[in-house]
């Protein structure tokens, strides 16, 4: 299937509706122009398979140019507007030489070779566990499979219209949701943030289907009224607890419940299981997708192998036989998937895989900070949240704004704690290292962090 | 109600929205760094639409206005609020 049929429903006289941002919409004969016109812009056979980097913003410019490049087979590396100016540089610097477009300029970034593999369609980052991003790079196989695989795992023709608030530089948002969407024939109404899709699902009489992260979904839960105006909902980044997929049933009665599990590394969906099913209210997290191989290794490690598992990172080697180690625990029974926990310390929030050692490390390298012990704290909304607790050097000033201007050069702003707390000192053992259990007991007694 | 009355309950209904404190008696004092996040302040706007009765469209909304504790009291007067 070449990149063209992929988008068979951009025909050149269909006048439906694709996309709506900002009170504009675009219809699909229009889109196809407009990505006709942006792929003469792009086209240059003397620079054949450069790379291009450009901003995930809503705007169709965007889109535009996504799926100009997809066409024309040209890898590209999607940014997120949230990275602070060192981040990007870290993230520059791990994707060797790229055409940067940022403000209708192409600016030339890097030189040398290029690093991708020779079958990279799209680059997508995620913040690795160690301070350094990691770029994931995917297939045209890889978006193709996903586009296709999860148009039909979720019923995506079933419904005319989609609801999208989620980030396109988010693996869920751009080819979880939107790119499955246009595929589909969907009319995708982009929508800023929640606050806008809560005002537009209290004016419109109907919403097709709706993505969000876990704490996204409990929110809508608490701020909307009960309702049958979403015919599906769709977990992203996370999977659902079985309590929260009876909240989301309770309040929109008759939404189909879709619940995922995937990482960016799958494109980004491996898992599905949805609320027709009789096991669906459950902790059952789902069924692997079409024709991905899942297994558990000796250690209970879930592990994938197919269409959608990505080529590999940057700079690394490829995946040993295919296989992608999630580092998720898992159980498999009957084909269905169960996952139990995490092998290594890691935590996820908002579905961002976060290592709170990594967090210390880099609150410990700034200078006003003695010592730091980030924790994580149950939260209502957002299930759980990271919080730090800070030693102030003596000698050097440090606020939390200063701190939070320093991290967001190190970190991506999912890691950056929510609240700081501050102590004279922290607790240690008999060994002299943090005592976390102490730590976790004084953490409510401290005073924020000025 | 007068503004330490308006206070009290802008307090109670933040600390229903998962924030674990408030800064005392620093109304400038920013209530981000008091976990006022932007899934937090979506939820705080539907509790006070039902509490005052007001309606907070997408146009009179920006995150600025809930900065600190002043700038909530300042919008919630300007949308009539007594």
């Amino acid at each position: 299937m070449s990149s063209s049929e992929v988008f068979k429903v951009f025909a050149a006289n269909d006048e439906s509706l694709a996309i709506t941002i900002n009170g504009c919409s675009t219809s699909y004969r229009d889109l196809r122009e407009l990505v006709e016109k942006e792929k003469q812009k792009l086209k240059s056979p003397d620079r054949n398979r450069r790379v291009f980097g450009h901003f995930a913003i809503k705007e169709l410019k965007f889109i535009v140019r996504f799926i100009a490049l997809f066409e024309l087979d040209l890898p590209q590396a999607i940014f997120s507007q949230d990275w602070s100016e060192e981040y990007c540089k870290k993230i520059y610097k791990i994707l060797g030489p790229f055409t940067l477009i940022k403000n209708e300029e192409n600016l030339e970034v890097n030189s040398g070779e290029s690093l991708l593999r020779n079958n990279t369609s799209v680059v997508l980052f995620t913040s690795g566990t160690t301070g350094v991003p990691k770029g994931v790079e995917l297939s045209f196989e890889n978006i193709k499979s996903n586009i296709v695989n999860i148009a039909r795992e979720l019923d995506f023709e079933e419904v005319n219209e989609q609801s999208l608030f989620l980030p396109l530089s988010y693996s869920y948002g751009l080819i979880g949701q939107l790119l499955p969407g246009l595929y589909s024939n969907q009319h995708i109404t982009i929508h800023p943030g929640l606050m806008e899709f809560k005002t537009y699902l209290e004016t419109c009489d109907n919403i097709g289907m709706v993505a969000g992260v876990p704490a996204h979904l409990k929110t809508l839960c608490l701020v909307t009224e009960a309702n049958q105006k979403i015919e599906k909902i769709v977990s992203a980044g996370a999977f659902l607890p079985k309590e929260l997929r009876l909240q989301i049933q309770n309040h929109f009665h008759k939404t189909i419940i879709y619940n995922n599990y995937g990482q960016t590394e799958l494109a980004p969906r491996g898992i599905v299981f949805n609320s027709k099913d009789p096991k669906f209210f459950s902790n059952i997290t789902g069924r692997a997708i079409a024709d991905l191989e899942v297994k558990v290794d000796s250690d209970a490690n879930l592990m994938f192998k197919g269409s959608h598992v990505m080529l590999g990172y940057i700079g690394d080697g490829d995946l040993p036989d295919g296989w992608l180690n999630t580092k998720d625990k898992a159980i498999i029974e009957d084909g269905l998937i169960t996952i139990q926990g995490r092998s290594d310390q890691l935590v996820k929030i908002d579905g961002e895989r976060i290592h709170p050692l990594e967090i210390e490390n880099s609150l410990e390298s700034l200078t006003g900070v003695r010592e730091a012990a980030v924790l994580v704290q149950d939260h209502q909304v957002h299930g759980n949240i990271l919080c730090a607790i800070i030693s102030k050097d003596k000698y050097q000033e440090i606020s939390v704004s200063m701190i939070r201007d320093k991290l967001s050069d190190l970190l991506s702003q999912k890691k950056i704690p929510k609240i700081f707390k501050e102590i004279p000192e922290l607790p240690k053992n008999s060994n002299g290292k943090k005592d976390r259990k102490a730590i976790h007991s004084v953490f409510k007694t401290l005073r924020p962090l000025k | 109600m007068n503004d330490n009355e308006l206070l009290e309950k802008v307090s109670e209904l933040l600390l229903d929205c998962g924030l674990f404190e408030l800064p005392e008696g620093n109304l400038h004092a920013g209530l981000d760094d008091y976990g006022l996040d932007s899934l937090a302040i979506v939820l705080f706007i539907s509790k006070i639409e039902k509490e005052f009765s007001i309606k907070i469209s997408t146009e009179n909304y920006s995150a600025e206005k809930f900065k600190n504790l002043k700038e909530i009291l300042t919008f919630l007067r300007e949308l009539g609020v007594q």
